[in-house]
């Protein structure tokens, strides 16, 4: 029970990191075919997809005061203290730690190529990029991408499920915090330290995670949070189109809604 | 050569020249699209470099001509916009239209002294056009370079944006939420939206 409670610290940890980086990018493909053209009211059932927004809105809140009280701050030190070739390489040494769960997911999603360019990535940056410190394997024509579980059970075929907002954990759905409890099960670094004197290993790697990704999108986050009129909303959706966007692997969305129909407002009238 | 193999090839060769007469408008009007958005947003960056005391309201028309603001409010609106009056909707789209200029005037300011390249474009219907660009560094560099995407109406080197796309989430889409979670709340009132989105155009531009 407690190296599950452990595990569950660090997943919180994880996943909160998750939250406020979801801009994150992902890794950008040639365009496919012209994507069909969807109505409003085909993308506002997604907007439906809310069952809990109440709590949701109270977590949300509470998260942000806890942001601005305490990550926040931090994160702006460490960007301030730290050199960019500095932080760099911690961001490069934390996605290197990350190599065997998205190769795992490349594996399960059947991204035979994705899963040769993380393997290859793992062993070259390990390596020649001293533990992971320095991206040696993008300069040879092998980019990073990301992968989680998550984006695997949209692969498969499984639906988002409801929207969630978990106090500190941060903007989720019933899939993605499946998907994340079972990345940590995948990744090799949970275990270490069960039982022993290097616990602090998995805590230290999600409470860095976690900072340095803050430190990446405060400017981004304050933006958004300044030319929102529904913060809260406005979040939802960027989280939303951006984990449609990881599913995807970058390529154009597929369901574009019809402006020429006006929104293309199908149902009966609300007024 | 005989008569009937003459017959085949003639027949072989109008129908690829038909079918290529047919492909050829879709795949002309991206490349069309391509270039109108290279031009645009190349004097819209030159607006901004140039700086000066007229820069704002140069700025502000340019948004004005090649902004669509009008669809794009509309859109956002969802099905609340049908059985309101039309001094709410004309309200509500001037002010949508002055919160999308405050909007772009910010976003593209951040990215002045860089520069956007088109990498594609997709026909998504007649008329209809989304490109896609990436940001680049002003050493040509677009190795990290955000992935920004227009959607445009129009055809024959005249369109409007409609929406934009910054790493895979369409602003119209985030306002559609936004705007349907305010009017949820207030009872479907267009004219307390409207204040809010004045309010928070205001706020921006401080």
């Amino acid at each position: 029970m407690y190296a599950f409670r452990k595990w569950m610290t660090v997943a919180a940890a994880g996943a909160f990191a998750f939250g406020i980086g979801y801009a994150h990018a992902a890794e950008n493909k040639s365009a496919p075919d012209a994507p069909p053209v969807v109505t409003t009211d085909q993308v506002q059932q997604v907007d439906d997809n809310d069952p809990f927004e109440g709590s949701n809105r109270f977590f949300f809140n509470v998260n942000q005061a806890l942001d601005k009280a305490l990550l926040r701050p931090v994160a702006i030190a460490y960007h301030d203290v730290l050199p960019d070739f500095a932080r760099d390489g911690v961001r490069n040494f934390l996605n290197n730690l990350n190599s065997p769960v998205i190769f795992a997911n490349d594996l399960l999603q059947g991204e035979g190529d994705r899963a040769g360019t993380t393997m290859v990535r793992f062993g070259i940056n390990t390596t020649i990029g001293v533990a992971g410190l320095f991206d040696v394997a993008s300069d040879l024509g092998y980019p990073y991408h990301d992968e989680d579980f998550g984006q695997t059970l949209a692969v498969w075929g499984v639906n988002d499920g409801p929207y969630f907002y978990f106090l500190v954990l941060g903007p989720s759905s019933a899939r993605d915090f499946t998907g994340f409890v079972v990345d940590r099960g995948l990744d090799p670094l949970t275990y270490v330290g069960w039982g022993d004197d290097y616990e602090w290993v998995p805590i230290t790697r999600a409470v860095v995670n976690v900072i340095d990704l803050r430190s990446r999108n405060i400017e981004t986050l304050d933006e958004i949070e300044r030319t929102s009129v529904d913060y809260y909303a406005s979040i939802r959706s960027l989280y939303r189109q951006s984990r449609a966007d990881a599913i995807r692997n970058g390529k154009p969305s597929t369901d574009l809604p019809d402006f020429d129909n006006g929104g293309g407002v199908t149902t009966s009238p609300i007024n | 050569m005989s008569l009937r193999m003459f017959g085949r090839l003639t027949l072989v060769a109008l129908v690829s020249a038909f079918a290529w007469c047919s492909a050829t408008p879709v795949a002309l009007a991206s490349q069309d699209a391509e270039a109108f958005t290279q031009k645009v947003i190349n004097q819209g960056l030159a607006i901004l470099r140039d700086g000066g005391s007229s820069k704002n309201s140069r700025f502000h028309d340019f948004i004005f001509k090649y902004a669509d603001a009008s669809k794009a409010a509309m859109f956002t609106l969802g099905p609340y916009r049908r059985g309101a009056n039309k001094a709410d909707l004309d309200a509500f789209v001037n002010a949508y239209r002055e919160f999308q200029f405050a909007l772009y005037a910010r976003s593209l300011e951040k990215y002045k002294d860089k520069s956007l390249k088109v990498t594609g474009s997709i026909d998504n219907k007649p008329g209809d056009v989304t490109v896609n660009t990436v940001v680049q560094d002003p050493n040509g560099s677009t190795d990290k370079g955000l992935r920004v995407s227009f959607r445009m109406s129009g055809s024959d080197g005249s369109y409007k944006f409609t929406d934009v796309q910054i790493e895979g989430a369409w602003i119209s889409q985030s306002q559609l939420e936004q705007f349907r979670s305010i009017l949820g709340r207030n009872g479907g009132n267009i004219g307390e939206l409207t204040q809010e989105i004045e309010n928070r155009t205001e706020h921006m531009n401080d």
